[in-house]
């Protein structure tokens, strides 16, 4: 019986071409905004992932067991000794690209007549750079705007973020002192030339931020060898939680004596900007189901209404009453079903398109650069369309179907 | 009491509403019909012919009085176990037809059986015999719109006698139809009342066809005029 109601439904569908048509294309616009807007949101969620992950804090970070919790008080009271060896002993694990060694301190940097205080973080040159030059859809993560990065071999020069060169009036090439606490408690201080000017996604970060070698760092601070933070950088993102499972086993095996953070742990700002436009998404998502319904549910009552008759004539022969809500539920199933599957065609062609050109965006609240967006949907978001448009297809026939369930038979035989 | 005629009105009424007016359309209706009957209903516009049948159909519940169909009153039958009677025992033949616009011809005859749930092959027997009875075993594949009046309620014909029902209905069966096509319909009535040993009750206006059937009853103004013998 299935067989022939889903072939009464499907001609049924077909026989009123051009009502069908315009239901059909608010289900398919609707499908294709939502992979059109998802694919926007994916891509916009990738693109803060990158540069939170490339342009700041890689995507995992071991410190010395206590740095989580009491490191901002005492940060020299948690320093891993030897990178070498924490090197050597970690970047064999699966997936790992690489392991540089971090330092991050604070000071007060001046060029003379201008002082300012200064966020440093001590880094290996060549990994860092390989690191940061990951293309985030507006260039590299971290890009240079005057002057040059760092090389290896460097010594007594800095990068600076390009808020705080132009807070204390500075450029490339021109020297800088910075001063700091070092490990004892004692000042120390160090001329150094910069080498460039950078910018990274947030403005924020540039406004306090230098580069500096890490053995420039480590003889500012008289800490020796010791270093800070390992930084593991990926080979992408989605190794993440089976390598911090891995690290975590590791580490318990090696007495506890190092503790870590994903980049998700770290990246407030990109979760909360993920968090508020996932919600944004929802709503828009929720939105369009409402015009589809509405849609497909208009349609459906007008069947009902134009076909009074037949549905008296049905329920006369013997259709029973559940009988025929299946009937108009499998009408409106349909058209949610060809209009997701065209939706999908019409949202994949689009996001093509325009992902050739690109969407040229405004920076982002607090960041420092426009930026190229594109379209590229995940496979969930056809899926969530896709059961979008089928669902609501559902719901928006179920309340008609209901209704031309209860009609009064001889009443509906004598419409004409 | 019992009742053990194959249809029977016990001091059936019906009133319908009309704004604030009501207007009885069947009064006090006590009747009785034997199986196997070719009977038509006659009676003026109002009379109250298709009220009659469409109570005897089980499409519409009486206001007062009972019926019994085969010594089971319908009065307490939902409308699952309403459609259900209808589906096993009873045909329906409309005045226009009715036939569901989207199917061909053959599909539109095998529908009822698709509700019974019948199995393929015997589903393209039964469909296969009645259309070749009602002369239209070339048409198969065409769709409703294609088809003349005549051939059309020709259809509704074999559709209404595809799951063999005891009783079959008609209201008012050849009054969209020439009175050529009209007497050949009623004649494939009375075959198939015969080789199928069916009842048929139908309404009519046409004294050429009343002429035909073998009993009559008429209505006036919602009572019963004359019974037949």
């Amino acid at each position: 019986m299935l067989v022939t109601q889903l072939k009464i439904a499907y001609r049924s569908v077909l026989r009123n071409r051009r009502k069908t048509a315009v239901t059909f294309f608010a289900v398919c616009f609707g499908t294709a905004s939502i992979i059109v807007a998802g694919g926007f949101f994916d891509y916009m969620f990738y693109a803060l992932h990158a540069a939170t992950v490339y342009g700041q804090h890689g995507h995992i970070q071991a410190y010395a067991h206590g740095f989580m919790e009491k490191g901002v008080v005492s940060p020299f009271s948690y320093m891993i000794e030897d990178f070498n060896e924490f090197n050597s002993r970690y970047s064999k694990v699966p997936h790992v690209r690489f392991i540089m060694p971090r330092i991050q301190f604070s000071g007060i940097i001046s060029n003379g007549d201008t002082t300012g205080s200064f966020v440093g973080l001590g880094i290996d040159t060549n990994k860092e750079r390989e690191m940061s030059s990951f293309s985030i859809g507006s260039g590299p993560a971290i890009r240079i705007t005057s002057g040059n990065y760092l090389k290896k071999g460097d010594k007594n020069v800095i990068i600076i973020g390009k808020g705080l060169a132009d807070a204390i009036g500075v450029k490339a090439g021109e020297r800088v002192t910075l001063l700091t606490n070092t490990e004892s408690g004692s000042i120390n201080g160090v001329t150094v030339e910069i080498a460039g000017i950078f910018e990274s996604f947030q403005k924020e970060f540039d406004d306090r931020a230098i580069q500096i070698p890490i053995e420039t760092t480590q003889n500012l601070l008289r800490i020796g060898n010791k270093f800070q933070t390992a930084v593991f950088v990926m080979e992408d993102s989605s190794h993440v939680d089976s390598t911090v499972n891995i690290l975590k086993d590791a580490f318990a095996g090696n007495g506890g004596q190092y503790e870590i953070r994903t980049w998700k742990d770290l990246a407030l700002f990109h979760n909360s900007t993920v968090a508020l436009f996932s919600r944004i998404f929802f709503v828009i998502n929720i939105v369009i189901a409402l015009v589809v319904v509405l849609g497909i549910a208009n349609s459906i009552s007008m069947s009902i209404f134009e076909r009074t008759r037949e549905i008296g004539t049905v329920m006369a022969i013997g259709t029973k009453p559940n009988q025929v809500v299946i009937q108009y539920l499998l009408e409106g199933i349909i058209i949610g079903l060809f209009g997701g599957v065209a939706g999908i065609l019409v949202g994949v062609i689009t996001a093509k398109i325009v992902s050739i050109f690109g969407i040229p965006m405004p920076p982002p609240p607090g960041g420092t650069r426009p930026w190229v967006a594109k379209i590229t949907p995940p496979f969930l978001i056809y899926i969530r369309a896709f059961a979008t448009a089928s669902l609501a297809g559902a719901i928006a026939s179920l309340y008609p179907a209901i209704r031309a369930s209860r009609l009064r038979i001889v009443h509906a035989l004598k419409q004409t | 009491m019992s009742h053990n005629h194959f249809i029977e009105f016990c001091n059936v009424s019906k009133d319908y509403q009309l704004g604030d007016v009501i207007v009885p359309a069947l009064k006090n209706i006590n009747l009785a019909i034997k199986k196997g009957a070719f009977m038509s209903i006659v009676g003026p516009s109002g009379s109250g012919k298709t009220t009659l049948l469409n109570l005897m159909a089980g499409l519409d519940v009486p206001g007062k009085g009972e019926i019994f169909f085969n010594g089971l009153s319908i009065k307490n039958l939902s409308r699952s176990q309403l459609a259900n009677l209808r589906l096993k025992s009873i045909g329906i033949i409309f005045q226009s037809f009715n036939l569901i616009p989207v199917l061909t011809v053959y599909e539109n005859v095998e529908y009822p059986l698709l509700l019974q749930n019948i199995p393929k092959t015997e589903r393209r027997q039964r469909v296969t015999h009645l259309l070749e009875a009602v002369g239209l075993d070339s048409r198969h594949h065409h769709k409703p719109d294609e088809l003349s009046g005549g051939q059309r309620q020709r259809v509704g014909i074999a559709r209404a006698l595809v799951t063999r029902p005891s009783l079959i209905i008609a209201d008012e069966p050849s009054a969209n139809l020439d009175s050529h096509t009209a007497l050949s319909i009623i004649d494939i009535m009375h075959r198939l009342n015969k080789e199928e040993e069916a009842t048929f009750i139908f309404s009519t206006h046409d004294n050429n066809i009343v002429r035909l059937t073998d009993e009559v009853i008429r209505l006036k103004d919602g009572e019963i005029c004359s019974l037949p013998s």
